[in-house]
């Protein structure tokens, strides 16, 4: 029973065909995306693990080692299974920093293009058996179908041929659906639908055979167990015997394949974005496998019931031949031929990746064309290296076919293979794992199996002397063993004893499954988008580097003009991930490193807070226990600085804002997000100007700082800094704190002008006196004109009326001065005073007030000494201590006004009474407000207190010095100090 | 991380037990499938991990 090649040939390119009319129509969208996006395509994709290994090899291993086949679909399971603990974390690295290989994995880990390179040589070189497996299976079932010949080792009859055309399809296949495009971000939807297709057709296949040998071959379900039961320890001898030594090697070894075997990573993490289809393919893809090792069992057993002619990997094929059933021969053959070209189009789509990224772009094999353009470039490399792996592997066929089983083979490709896991689990566990740790252990594993497994296989005799080889009972178990201790010996003891560098510190912080990412917080010399293109573009080609900057924009959702150094940390990062994803990691760090660099002068060392909050915020859902009790003690602490009712606002020492609280939003009418980032001298006016000049002084505070808002409306603020230490007592960060103090000057300036109002008051009655006098003299001098006799009478009476009238115009004129300082919210005018005038005024002002006693004022002012003053402030000054004064003083008391240049600049002026003074323990309080000595309803108690702040608004000081004794001289004297003006300052 | 530590724990046991498992799985009256009942338990067991994992743990 067989078919003609003509027949096995149609059957080949018809299956292909499908495959090839089924990834079109995923791509275009011909199938609906609910299909091609359901979970289950991804999940059955997935089922490119189970290749003609699964198909043929684990038959050939249920024929001879029993139930012991199963750990092969075992190893997967529990590599699934325990995805928490390797795939999740993998995942959550891939995604993030665009890995798509496990060479980019362990470069970005171990930070070195020589690792990338060597593990991309040594995957080459463990898969050389597999792809032979694979191609070897197909080649065979060709030979097997079309001629039905019972022994398919005569390499004459085989038919290489249709092998070899087997491989240009599975080419033109993988290069025209795995090669759309060059962001390995993006999933190949025809691919996966494809894949997913594949796995379908060889469930139902291998399905549809298993029914039809219990049913057909052994009669039906009752005489297949029958059967069983009677041969039982025929079926399972190995495992009774077993002390389960070599079952955990094999499961261990297949748990290893699952996690490093290229087309199984390429799958799992490079075509699939989301966390949600990891997470239900932990529990599915299992039961996929479950639901293909069912028919395993079955038809090995088949194949020693009946005694089929073929070897034991070919049992399906066999019992098709010896049944005459031609629709079991081709089911058995498409099982095969969909299980190998899903294996060999994956493995050589991830492994021309990784040839790509750790081969030819580091080492500069093939020069970038940055001038049209890096990405079509890329896409016809990666379609060459396609075209050569798998013809390398046509190659391997041809040269080590037969010399192994397709079981042994296989399992010589996962013993090589697994020598990476032991990196694998460093990457994602200990941080002191180094490179050379981790190259010098791979390469004394990969020498043993090298020795001891491939090199027979190649070389075709062992290189070790047969007989040791015997007398120490070495086997593939043995070998997976020895290789894997030896790898795992000295990665330990090198890495122990070399140090690790900074960088894979880094890397290896990152990597850490209970770490969060904590970049420190380095300037970069770039300030825009825009120049990130134009340093890009040095290496990358205009228009590729506005592509990479514009997409790395849109997926951080910036916006075009942002500028914010904590946000160009982030578009340099997600560039980075990005190029990696196009360049590999190494070739995308030493590129951002070369082109984007951080400003060697600002690394302080301290941490991204800003990235730390994001990180946690978004990873708080998975903290238990004491982590989840330190994020909520986080959270209380923020909270409480965020609704502080006083604006707070923290700084990095290059001026970075790292903190800017509710109320600091409040006052400055600017939100968080605006300013969370940028340099505080990029904020915007006036804040940028006001909180850059409060941070460059050395004095801590600012008691009252006028702040005219973009409304036009004003403000006052006061402002205090602090250093915040680190762990070493170092100042790096500060912490400002802005009060909005507003209402309170305010309703001092409201009191200013009520005290005012009262001084008014009072001096009313001894105005309408001084005014009724000259009056009274102009009436008598109108009166005598009447009678004046001569024109030089009356120009006399006429000289005199216009004094008198004159001296009613100074008193009014002082008096409307007086009040008109009542403008409360009107500026400082400042400008230069003359303070003798000044005191003169306040003396006459208080001069009219009737009521009180007679003191005499003596002006010993230099005339010509001005001060930078606002008048009527300064009039308001004196006129407050004049009048405590003279409250102060006995009858015929002495108010003595001096003022004198200091060296310094500035002019002191001193107001001295000789009354009875202020007591000790009294004179701390009496700037504070509402505090008088004077008995109730003589005084406000705001009069100093008004002194002081006029003082400090005029940038000047206020000092008082008193004595208080019986039997000394007593006296007070206030000193206010003030800078020296001069007339041409106006 | 709890459902790490089950993991671990499943693990574990299984470790511990894997004698007495692979006497169970092949007592000379069992059935032909018993070790797919087995792989029939941990897919039940990777369904059960995963539902206890929080759906932003990435």
């Amino acid at each position: 029973m067989s078919f003609s090649l003509g027949q096995a040939l149609v059957a080949i390119v018809g299956y292909l065909t499908l495959l090839f009319g089924v990834a079109h129509a995923a791509e275009k969208g011909w199938i609906s995306k609910r299909i091609t996006e359901h979970p289950a395509v991804y999940i059955l994709s997935l089922g490119v693990f189970a290749g003609a290994m699964a198909t043929n090899g684990a038959v050939e291993l249920a024929h001879w080692e029993g139930y012991g086949a199963l750990t092969y679909f075992l190893g997967a399971t529990l590599a699934f299974m325990a995805s928490a603990l390797i795939l999740f974390p993998v995942l959550r690295l891939c995604r993030i920093y665009q890995l798509s290989s496990l060479a980019d994995l362990l470069t970005f880990r171990f930070r070195s293009e020589f690792v990338g390179a060597g593990i991309t040589i040594a995957m080459c070189l463990a898969l050389l058996p597999f792809f032979a497996l694979q191609i070897q299976a197909v080649a065979d079932s060709i030979h097997i179908v079309a001629s039905g010949a019972p022994d398919v080792t005569l390499e004459s009859e085989r038919h290489d041929g249709l092998a070899f055309l087997f491989c240009l399809i599975v080419i033109i296949f993988a290069i025209l659906f795995g090669t759309r495009n060059p962001l390995s971000k993006s999933r190949n939807t025809g691919l996966v639908t494809a894949i997913a297709f594949e796995s379908i057709m060889k469930l139902l296949a291998f399905w549809l055979v298993a029914v039809f040998i219990v049913w057909q071959v052994f009669g039906d379900y009752g005489a297949f167990d029958a059967w069983f039961a009677a041969n039982r320890e025929i079926l399972v001898p190995s495992i009774r015997e077993d002390t389960g030594a070599s079952t955990r090697t094999a499961l261990m070894l297949f748990f290893a394949s699952t996690v490093c075997m290229p087309h199984i990573f390429h799958m799992i993490f490079a075509e699939n974005p989301k966390v949600e289809e990891l997470r239900t393919a932990s529990w599915a893809l299992p039961l996929f496998l479950l639901a293909l090792s069912l028919p395993v069992l079955p038809i090995a057993w088949a194949s020693l019931a009946t005694s089929q002619p073929l070897a034991p990997e070919y049992a399906a094929l066999g019992i098709g031949i010896q049944s005459q059933s031609p629709a079991i021969l081709m089911l058995s053959f498409i099982a095969t031929l969909s299980a190998a070209s899903a294996t060999l189009i994956v493995s050589t789509l991830a492994l021309s990746n990784m040839c790509l990224k750790h081969l030819v772009l580091p080492l500069s094999i093939i020069p970038m064309d940055t001038e049209h353009g890096i990405y079509r470039q890329l896409i016809w490399i990666r379609r060459l290296l396609i075209a050569l792996l798998i013809l390398a592997g046509f190659a391997s066929f041809l040269v080590i076919s037969h010399r192994e089983t397709l079981a042994q083979l296989g399992l010589i490709a996962f013993v090589g293979t697994a020598q990476f896991l032991p990196g694998v689990i460093a990457s994602l566990y200990w941080p002191s794992a180094n490179r050379i740790g981790l190259l010098g252990g791979l390469s004394a594993g990969l020498f043993i199996w090298g020795l001891l497994l491939l090199a027979p296989l190649i070389l075709g005799q062992s290189v070790v002397d047969p007989d040791w080889f015997e007398s120490t009972g070495l086997d593939t178990t043995i070998t997976t063993t020895v290789s894997l201790a030896v790898n795992i010996l000295i990665f330990l003891s090198l890495s122990m004893i070399l140090p690790t560098t900074r960088e894979e510190k880094i890397a290896a912080e990152i990597c850490s499954m209970d770490d969060l990412n904590r970049p420190a917080r380095q300037s970069l010399n770039l300030r825009s988008a825009e120049e990130f293109i134009v340093n890009l573009a040095a290496g990358l080609g205009e228009d590729t580097a506005r592509a990479e900057v514009n997409r790395a924009m849109r997926e951080l959702q910036f916006e075009q003009d942002e500028s914010r150094p904590y946000a160009l940390r982030r578009l340099r990062a997600r560039l980075e991930a990005n190029l990696s994803g196009l360049l590999g990691p190494s070739v995308a760090h030493s590129m951002v490193s070369r082109y984007l660099p951080y400003s060697a002068a600002a690394d302080d060392g301290s941490e991204d807070i800003n990235l730390i909050e994001l990180q946690l915020d978004r990873a708080q859902l998975q903290f238990t226990g004491l982590a989840a009790d330190l994020n909520n003690l986080r959270h209380h602490y923020r909270e409480t600085l965020n609704t502080l009712p006083i604006g707070v606002c923290s700084l990095g020492s290059d001026g970075e804002i790292l903190m800017w609280n509710e109320s600091m939003e409040f006052i400055t009418r600017i939100p968080a997000d605006d300013v969370l980032g940028s340099l505080i001298t990029e904020v915007s006016e006036p804040w940028g100007r006001i909180l850059t000049q409060f941070s460059a002084q050395d004095t801590d505070q600012v008691v009252r700082q006028k702040v005219q808002m973009p409304n036009k409306q004003s403000r006052w603020v006061s402002l205090h800094k602090s250093p915040i230490l680190d762990n070493a007592l170092t100042a790096r960060d500060r912490v400002m704190v802005v009060e909005d103090i507003t209402e309170y000057v305010q309703l001092e300036h409201e009191l200013m002008h009520n005290e005012r109002l009262a001084s008014i008051g009072r001096l009313a009655a001894g105005v309408a006196h001084e005014v009724g006098n000259p009056v009274t003299g102009i009436a008598c001098l109108a009166q005598n004109l009447a009678y004046a006799e001569s024109k030089a009478e009356i120009d006399e009476t006429a000289s005199d009326i216009l004094k008198q009238t004159q001296r009613i115009g100074r008193i009014v004129e002082s008096l409307v001065r007086f009040s008109h300082a009542g403008d409360v919210s009107s500026d400082n005018r400042l400008a230069p005073c003359n303070v003798a005038d000044c005191a003169d005024e306040a003396a006459n002002l208080l001069l009219l007030d009737p009521g009180t006693k007679h003191v005499s004022f003596i002006n010993e002012c230099d005339r010509e000494i001005l001060v930078i003053a606002d008048p009527q402030k300064l009039l308001q000054i004196f006129i407050n201590l004049y009048s405590n004064a003279r409250d102060a003083c006995d009858i015929d008391g002495k108010i003595t006004t001096s003022a004198r240049i200091k060296k310094n600049g500035r002019v002191e002026i001193m107001v001295e009474d000789d009354g009875m003074g202020i007591p000790e323990h009294e004179i701390e309080r009496i700037f504070e407000p509402f505090f008088t000595t004077k008995d109730p309803g003589a005084g406000t108690g705001l009069g100093l207190a008004l002194v002081f702040t006029m003082m400090e608004e005029m940038e000047g000081e206020v000092d008082v010095r008193s004595t208080c004794s019986p039997e000394e001289s007593s006296g007070t004297r206030f000193l206010l100090t003030l800078n020296e003006g001069r007339y041409n300052d106006a | 991380m709890q459902g790490t530590r089950g993991l671990f724990l499943i693990f574990g046991l299984l470790f511990l037990f894997f004698p007495s498992l692979s006497n169970w799985l092949f007592e000379t009256d069992a059935a032909w499938y018993r070790p797919h009942l087995f792989a029939a338990a941990l897919v039940i067991v990777s369904y059960l991990l995963q539902l206890e994992r929080s759906s932003d743990e990435l």
